[in-house]
């Protein structure tokens, strides 16, 4: 960003904020621990412990967020948690 | 119903006839709500429930391609089940949902069709192939802990053990059909929290429904529980074969 700020680039800096997304993962009592952990760590490759990390906050809070980035990217995320069957959302990181 | 073993580079496990033809039911039904058409129809017609090459549906059909062109709103699905495939990707932005929906609900759809279809092939023609009628699967009695001989003897023509074979890298699909079939059930059984899921599991092991409908309850309640086992002793095999896992192969 240049020093001397311009409004529109002021707006541009602000939408790159706001555009920061994420993923969460809701809890259902369906899914299987195993398999939840099994997804995070192959679609996402996650460490194990970071899988299952993530999987026993889907578990005990009831919903984790699993991935950041810009909208495009969580929306490709969610699409793929719904494939293999985890429900899923996207929301701005702010949100 | 047996657990998920390794062979080469395949998952195998037997399926008894009753259940094998429970569970091709069953996914043709959750193939049907996701609007597949009827799997069985389609088998008995060309042997198989996935689509041939040159039928409608396929990737040259002009209306799968106009599928794919989808440019208004598509509505979220009326039955809670199709739902549950096909859930919102926002709880509180409209506009995220619907456009998320549009943009891919028919993909995940057709997916999920053809995810359940490759299993429902799996579950009839392919598993009555590997075991044909009368035979016993190649380690059944090393691994067995009732006499095969007798069991044998026990089986009719149309009651071959079935053997479902999953090349190693289908099994997360096969993980993830599992998985929409127990969303299914645990939908229509009305598992909606941990407290339901446990009190389903007791109705199930301990219950003596007097009425027919406390009976159908009872038995989708144990194909979903063994459905549950049954995809517990996949993820066990998927788990230790993924990279830096304890005992993983590659």
């Amino acid at each position: 960003m240049s020093v001397e700020t311009a409004p529109e680039e002021t707006t541009r800096a602000d939408g790159e904020l706001a555009d920061a997304w994420v993923t969460i993962v809701w809890n259902d009592p369906v899914n299987l621990m195993s398999y939840v952990t099994y997804v995070f760590r192959s679609y996402f490759g996650y460490p194990q412990a970071t899988a299952e990390k993530l999987m026993l906050e889907v578990h005990e809070e009831g919903r984790s967020a699993v991935s950041t980035g810009n909208r495009e990217q969580m929306e490709v995320d969610v699409q793929a948690m719904h494939s293999f069957g985890l429900w899923a959302t996207l929301q701005r990181s702010d949100a | 119903m047996r657990a998920f073993r390794r062979e080469g580079d395949h998952l195998v496990a037997e399926v008894d006839p009753g259940e094998r033809e429970v569970l091709a039911t069953v996914v043709a039904d959750v193939a049907e709500l996701l609007g597949g058409g009827r799997f069985e129809d389609r088998a008995r017609e060309t042997g198989s429930a996935r689509p041939q090459p040159d039928a409608s549906g396929g990737p040259d059909d002009p209306a799968a391609l106009a599928m794919r062109l989808r440019l208004d709103p598509l509505p979220a699905p009326d039955d809670p089940a199709v739902h549950r495939l096909l859930p919102d990707a926002s709880r509180d932005d409209a506009d995220v949902a619907a456009e998320f929906r549009r943009l891919t609900e028919d993909d995940l759809r057709q997916q999920k069709i053809d995810r359940l279809a490759v299993l429902f092939d799996a579950l009839t023609v392919e598993a009555l192939g590997h075991g044909a009628p009368g035979e016993e699967p190649p380690d059944a009695a090393a691994a067995d802990d009732e006499p095969p001989r007798r069991r044998r003897r026990d089986r009719g023509r149309h009651e071959a053990v079935a053997v479902v074979r999953v090349a190693k890298d289908r099994a997360p699909a096969l993980a993830a059909t599992l998985t929409d079939v127990r969303l299914v059930l645990g939908e229509r059984l009305g598992v909606t929290d941990e407290e339901a899921s446990e009190r389903l599991e007791r109705d199930v092991v301990h219950g003596r429904p007097a009425d027919a409908e406390g009976q159908a309850r009872q038995y989708l309640g144990s194909v979903f529980l063994a459905l549950g086992w049954w995809q517990e002793t996949l993820m066990a095999c998927l788990l230790a074969d993924l990279p830096g896992a304890l005992g993983a192969r590659d």
